[in-house]
């Protein structure tokens, strides 16, 4: 435990909580009972890794030869996709805003127009 | 005095015959009470039911979005309706029939004494059945709505809430879902607005369970509101 890191808390806990929102998403139709199998098992495996690293990711990284140079690179490409997905997500989100406006906008002009008449 | 109930509807064909029928013809202290439905792009049999009951019924306004856009989107529709109207006090109100009609006239007293620009129907002020799924999202929604305005609502996520003229000018909702209910405490704490809550009753059938907040609209909903404030 004197090893233990703050990503060993977050993970297993977002792993819960997306495991609880396929469960809801199941439970309304949303998904067949095999997508959530398959999502359990994932989400559970993300879980182990993190909390077990040793197991897994220590074994496959000496397995592979990776030392602490590529880590840093590793760490390097995933805040640049990071960046880019919210970036993305930001974008998508300004465009269901102007979508919305002109989707309010007809309704409010027919509105008015019914009022003229 | 003149009160908009503001209805926002998306497929509930089922009941919002009954929600309409039960709205009060009239109100203390209130001279007109307008209904302003906004039919959310509905695909079932909603806008041919809303059609033949505005054809019946005075001081009733359906507007319809062409495409689905989300119960903020919606409320803002409604509310900019009520601005054309001159509506003094609106009140938003859901159309899956979980509000009780009687509510309304509680609901906007703290506005006709002055003391509330927004008032904020509670449904976690009174003791009634309420699953704990919905317990647990309102009360994460809660804290992430104090973070964001420093106002802790017991019931931030409140479909009923009922606005006075200064609210209504100033309100500008941008979100589409949800998370709407988050922005406006947050735009009303930006304009110093006066909020209160009221105690108010609610009923949950499996087809409100079914149309409202699950708990995976709930995490889209809170993620959504990050983005918004990361966005601002």
């Amino acid at each position: 435990m004197e090893n233990f890191s703050l990503y060993q808390l977050l993970v297993p806990t977002f792993a819960v909580l997306m495991i609880l929102r396929a469960l809801s998403h199941t439970g309304r139709g949303g998904k067949t009972t095999r997508e959530f199998i398959a999502i359990f098992a994932f989400w559970i495996f993300v879980s182990l890794v993190a909390l077990f690293p040793h197991i897994f990711v220590d074994k496959v990284a000496a397995f592979l030869g990776i030392r602490s140079g590529i880590n840093a690179l590793f760490f390097f490409g995933f805040v640049i996709l990071f960046f880019i997905s919210f970036r993305l997500l930001v974008s998508v989100e300004e465009s269901e805003v102007r979508i919305t406006e002109i989707i309010r906008n007809i309704a409010l002009k027919d509105f008015d127009e019914t009022n003229k008449q | 005095m003149h009160l908009a109930i503001i209805i926002p509807v998306y497929n509930e064909s089922k009941v919002i015959k009954k929600v309409i029928a039960d709205l009060p013809g009239k109100i203390k202290n209130i001279g007109k009470i307008s209904t302003i439905i906004i039919d959310d792009g509905s695909t079932d049999k909603s806008g041919n039911i809303l059609k033949n009951v505005i054809r019946k019924k005075e001081n009733i306004y359906l507007l319809r979005h062409i495409l689905n856009r989300g119960q903020g989107a919606a409320v803002q529709t409604g509310i900019d309706a009520a601005k054309k109207l001159e509506a003094d006090i609106v009140v938003t109100f859901d159309g899956d029939g979980q509000h009780h009609a009687e509510d309304i006239a509680h609901l906007i007293q703290p506005i006709l004494a002055g003391e509330a620009d927004i008032v904020n129907g509670s449904r976690f002020k009174r003791k009634q059945k309420i699953p704990s799924v919905r317990r647990f999202y309102n009360f994460s929604a809660n804290l992430i709505t104090w973070a964001m305005s420093g106002f802790f609502l017991s019931d931030s996520q409140s479909g009923m809430k009922a606005l006075n003229k200064k609210a209504i000018k100033e309100i500008n909702i941008k979100a589409n879902g949800y998370e709407f209910c988050t922005e406006l405490i947050r735009e009303a704490s930006w304009y110093k607005f006066r909020i209160k809550e009221i105690p108010v009753h609610v009923s949950y059938s499996k087809y409100t369970m079914k149309k409202g907040q699950s708990f995976a609209n709930g995490l889209t909903t809170i993620f959504k509101l990050v983005i918004r404030s990361l966005m601002k």
